[in-house]
């Protein structure tokens, strides 16, 4: 069978697609393959995330220049590196990477360990629940004086909530 | 937990991967040369200040030994291929029985691997957090209250906390049943792949937890822990 986009060489890669119900079929010789920007070898999840079928990405996700003033990326350095430039992007493209992050873990919103110098950024309900964590394995472990301290530092800040 | 399943023959070794990266610096892959060691500095006096000694975990500078060297480092799956082809000023540091491993400026700044015989999630996952924590207290580190750690792959978003558990599973692969068992861990946030960097022995899988973001640490080594030991239970009959 010869290549449905050169018509010279053999086709050795075929790919299905059906997108929202509708089936498109191609047949690829393995420059072809490749020109289409499906990777030769070993895949990883950040060419699936960023990969050519990744269809929540407009056009317009490309067309646009907008540069994170930290690294310098624009959202298309991202997805040609596989990549995020530095942390600030997460900030610059959210909307935008917000899709692929949600299609990795199915969530977008963190639900584990806080690195201590973040803690007093963040709003008192994830530290009252972080803390609360903390006091109940103070508890089982018998340190009685830390879960004291943190009942006393959960009861101050439930109450400027409730001011 | 009891040690029952540390070494009974079907869990070979259990790997914790945590990464960080530093607040103020770009990701590795855009970093020029003044940047890396810059990183390196920060990262290694963090190490050393926070109580670990040269004896302990021991500075291999990449460019420093030899292509053999460097190749056999990377088959042992210290560091990523980028690192293998352009290793400039990177740096591994190694604890002398080889089980902990911290490499910097690879994919992440900095990329925590503990491993160990059979299966010990907990163990090996506190001593890779002792020195996450360690490093934690001394730099700033790039966190998002929603995102989590922030990694230059989001698909490591959130705990940046990868654990595997590399099993031996002969029975299950004559038996054909290894393609349904990888669908199913699937569908809970873990896969089974073949272990790669085996060459003898194929009948080698690890199972390893693919969901960072939205679970927590204890939540995430408990699942995997227990597929762990009902993968052993289902290759022992």
């Amino acid at each position: 069978m010869k290549c449905d986009y050169c018509k010279i060489n053999d086709a050795n890669t075929h790919i299905k697609t059906v997108i929202n119900g509708t089936v498109s079929e191609v047949d690829l010789c393995p420059e072809c393959a490749a020109k289409q920007h499906f990777p030769k070898g070993k895949l990883n999840l950040s060419d699936f995330l960023f990969g050519p079928f990744n269809t929540q990405q407009s056009e317009s996700d490309f067309s646009d220049e907008t540069r994170c003033n930290t690294c310098g990326a624009t959202f298309s350095d991202i997805v040609s590196g596989g990549m995020v430039g530095c942390p600030q992007c997460y900030n610059v493209f959210y909307a935008k990477l917000a899709p692929t992050v949600k299609k990795a873990h199915g969530r977008t919103r963190h639900y584990g360990k806080i690195p201590l110098s973040s803690a007093p950024r963040l709003n008192s309900q994830t530290r009252i629940e972080t803390l609360k964590k903390r006091m109940k394995t103070a508890v089982e472990t018998e340190n009685f004086e830390l879960a004291a301290k943190l009942r006393d530092t959960i009861k101050q800040l439930e109450g400027t909530e409730n001011e | 937990m009891n040690n029952v399943f540390l070494n009974n023959g079907v869990v070979q070794k259990t790997k914790v991967q945590i990464i960080r990266n530093l607040k103020n610096y770009k990701f590795p892959w855009r970093m020029s040369e003044q940047e890396v060691s810059s990183v390196n500095e920060l990262v290694l006096s963090a190490i050393y200040d926070g109580g670990f000694s040269e004896k302990d975990l021991k500075i291999i500078e990449l460019s420093a030994v030899s292509d053999a060297k460097r190749q056999m480092l990377f088959e042992k799956g210290y560091f990523s291929e980028r690192i293998l082809n352009d290793f400039r000023n990177r740096i591994l540091l190694l604890s002398q029985d080889e089980s902990v491993s911290i490499v910097l400026n690879d994919t992440d700044h900095i990329k925590i691997q503990v491993f160990n015989d059979g299966l010990d999630l907990q163990n090996v996952y506190r001593i890779a957090d002792n020195i996450a924590t360690i490093i934690e207290t001394e730099i700033p580190i790039a966190f998002d209250e929603h995102l989590g750690f922030l990694t230059a792959n989001p698909a490591e978003l959130g705990t940046a906390m990868k654990c595997s558990v590399i099993l031996n599973l002969p029975v299950l692969e004559q038996s054909g049943e290894i393609p349904s068992l990888m669908e199913s861990v699937s569908k809970i946030g873990l896969s089974l792949a073949p272990y790669t960097s085996s060459k003898l022995n194929n009948s080698l899988y690890a199972l390893s937890n693919t969901i960072t973001l939205g679970i927590n640490e204890d939540n995430a080594i408990g699942n995997l822990d227990a597929i762990a030991r009902q993968l052993c239970f289902y290759e022992q009959g």
